[in-house]
């Protein structure tokens, strides 16, 4: 029974253990920037080197005792102090300051890092090495930074991404995007033309549909007579006919000419200023029954 | 005393010469306003779209005196008339209200009676994108190209409607552009469309239209708003105005409201729009090398515009049964330029076969060239905007 609550509780600690590993070795040095003129600012609003912290996982980490260092002879160089705020969210990132002070504040280290050529994270025990980079020498407000967070690839950048993905992409607008999908113009003219002709297409069926339901209900007749002269036997006598009676019709209506009768449509518009209903008053009492 | 009293008198009167339009005066002004009395000329002489040639070559000369900036006269200072009137251009308010007038004053029963014409006026869109390709290839932004190509659909209100969304800079070149060669309509079509087409294409007789009952008038503007403007909601305001003064028009219980539509209002913003595109054409604004761009690109797009519209037909033909047949003829009248490009077809027709009146049919393809490029305008303002 002893024996059995003994191995139960070396599962528990080893798994515990495994555990805290499991989730310290999850973080990754993202960025590093050794010289910082312009770039971000601490709490203090001081601008000192930074080393940007990626937790890869999806789980939260904390870093409490965890150590950073300069110095490969000396992993325990830096411990970031144990506080709840030391966490970092699944996918996220924190930022250490190397301000070089004591005590200032859980994201602030005892080292700053203008002479440093490396960085390196080490787990609690102070000997488990979890993530380490060799530093080039790099300009004032350049960052050394993974190329995606928490990738293999380094690179130099001069747009420091501290706190934010590493993955930078310049903004393209929609119409650059797509000018440069499409820099002839050709697909345009294809997705266009055949909207175009699609919707008008769409307008063609829908009233030739209309139009074989209204030629059978009414049996509609064409615009001519059927005694009248068709195209082809109209003589040219008969299309100067046609002309001079269309050119009286516009041009002339006849209202001084004796013993021609013309007639106008005399249009009414209805207002309410003219009409008699408004006008007419009515005999008090005259349609209203006791 | 009496020398002081003089050079006082000259002092003012040389004082009074800066600030008149002779010292401000630059070679690019005399160029623009030759331009606006050419288009005086054309208007009133040779009688080339009088209605916008007019009120536009006088608004040249109006938005090329030169002078003083900071007065506050300029079209583009603000604080004065044309600024403000202006502004109806710049923001698009006029187009939409030019198509309320026009779609209270056109009879779409061409149309309704044979529908198949409407594809006529899709395929002579095929000069915008013709364009808007050239454009690109040219250098110009995407954004210009489009608004650029939108010249090739022959429609002054959707020209400038879509210059103004797409490059406001542009728009007075556009819009000059645009109604420039939509009154040479009856120059540039005809000789493509006798190149394209065969003698035997020419006499092709088309049937009669049928007549077109009450109620399938007042359906299509209803038909036409819902199918078209569902699947390009960026054509509404020029869509929804076109089908809107059609149904005041057809509905015939709203007469007075489709007369002031077709009448008063459409004078009115006429002459505003014109005025004020006109004037929009300052020298130090207009006179550029995208100018010149522009009017070459927007002769490119009359042409293609054209073609695609004859060759349309003569393919479409290949599906139709002898006595169905379109006259080729017609597909110039595909481009809007209302109703200029169907009077073309007329008279292309009649020089080939007196008695052959094509019309009516060809104000089918016409009208439904308005909606297509309206439509067309609506795609390239969801791509491009």
């Amino acid at each position: 029974m002893k024996n059995l609550r003994f191995t139960t509780l070396a599962i528990a600690l080893l798994f515990a253990g495994a555990a805290s590993a499991q989730n310290a070795s999850d973080l990754r040095i993202n960025e590093v920037m050794v010289l910082n003129d312009s770039s971000v600012v601490d709490e203090y609003g001081n601008h000192v080197g930074w080393i940007e912290i990626f937790n890869t996982s999806y789980n939260t980490v904390n870093l409490s005792g965890l150590f950073v260092t300069d110095d490969m002879a000396n992993p325990t160089k830096s411990m970031i102090a144990k506080s709840a705020a030391a966490s970092i969210p699944p996918r996220s990132y924190f930022i250490l300051y190397a301000t070089g002070n004591k005590s200032v504040g859980v994201h602030h280290l005892t080292f700053n890092l203008k002479n440093s050529t490396m960085v390196a994270l080490y787990d609690a025990n102070g000997r488990t090495l979890i993530d380490s980079v060799s530093l080039p020498r790099l300009a004032a407000n350049t960052s050394f930074s993974r190329e995606t967070d928490g990738g293999e690839k380094w690179t130099s950048k001069n747009l420091p991404t501290p706190n934010s993905s590493n993955w930078f992409q310049p903004f393209v607008g929609e119409v650059d995007q797509f000018k440069s999908l499409d820099p002839f113009g050709a697909g345009m003219a294809m997705i266009a033309m055949t909207i175009v002709l699609g919707a008008l297409a769409t307008l063609y069926v829908c009233f030739k549909i209309v139009g074989k339901i209204a030629t059978r209900q009414k049996k509609a007749k064409p615009f001519i007579a059927k005694n009248a002269v068709t195209g082809e036997e109209a003589s040219n006598e008969v299309n100067a006919a046609i002309a001079l009676a269309l050119f009286l019709h516009n041009k002339q209506e006849h209202d001084e000419e004796y013993t021609v009768l013309t007639m106008h449509k005399v249009s009414r518009n209805y207002s309410p200023w003219s009409s008699k209903i408004y006008g007419l008053r009515k005999r008090p009492g005259g349609y209203t029954s006791f | 005393m009496e020398q002081g009293f003089f050079s006082f008198v000259l002092d003012h009167i040389a004082q009074f010469f800066q600030y008149t339009a002779f010292a401000n005066m630059t070679i690019g002004h005399l160029v623009m306003i030759a331009i606006g009395l050419v288009f005086i000329y054309l208007a009133i002489a040779k009688e080339f779209e009088p209605m916008l040639l007019l009120p536009i070559g006088f608004g040249i000369l109006i938005g090329n005196i030169a002078f003083v900036p900071g007065l506050k006269i300029g079209i583009y200072e603000s604080g004065n008339v044309l600024n403000y009137l202006h502004f109806g251009v710049l923001q698009g308010i006029y187009p939409p209200l030019i198509f309320l007038g026009i779609g209270a004053m056109t009879d779409f029963s061409a149309l309704i009676s044979n529908p198949k014409l409407v594809l006529v006026g899709g395929a002579a869109q095929l000069g915008i994108f013709g364009a808007y390709a050239i454009a690109l290839a040219l250098g110009f932004t995407s954004s210009e190209a489009g608004a650029i190509g939108i010249i090739g659909g022959a429609d002054g209100p959707t020209a400038i409607f879509l210059s103004s969304k797409l490059a406001p800079d542009l728009m007075g070149a556009i819009a000059i552009s645009a109604y420039s060669y939509m009154a040479l309509v009856p120059v540039i079509q005809p000789p493509i469309m006798k190149l394209l087409t065969t003698e035997k294409e020419r006499t092709i007789k088309m049937k009669p239209p049928r007549a077109v009952s009450k109620t399938e008038r007042i359906m299509f503007p209803i038909i036409g708003l819902l199918l078209t403007c569902l699947l390009v909601p960026s054509g509404l305001p020029l869509l929804g105005m076109l089908f809107f003064g059609n149904l005041l028009k057809e509905s015939t219980v709203t007469k007075r409201l489709a007369d002031t539509a077709r009448g008063p209002l459409i004078d009115i913003v006429t002459i505003l729009i014109g005025l004020t595109v006109g004037a929009s054409t300052q020298a130090t604004t207009f006179l550029t090398a995208k100018s010149i761009g522009i009017f070459v690109l927007g002769a490119i797009s009359f042409v293609i515009a054209t073609c695609g519209g004859v060759l349309f037909v003569k393919f479409f033909n290949l599906f139709l049964k002898e006595g169905n047949k379109i006259n080729p003829l017609i597909g110039n009248a595909g481009v809007s330029a209302v109703p200029d490009s169907a009077r073309v077809s007329e008279v292309v027709g009649l020089e080939f076969d007196k008695s052959n009146h094509l019309l009516m049919h060809a104000m089918g393809c016409n009208v439904a060239g308005v909606i297509g490029s309206a439509v067309a305008a609506g795609i390239l303002l969801s791509f491009l905007s």
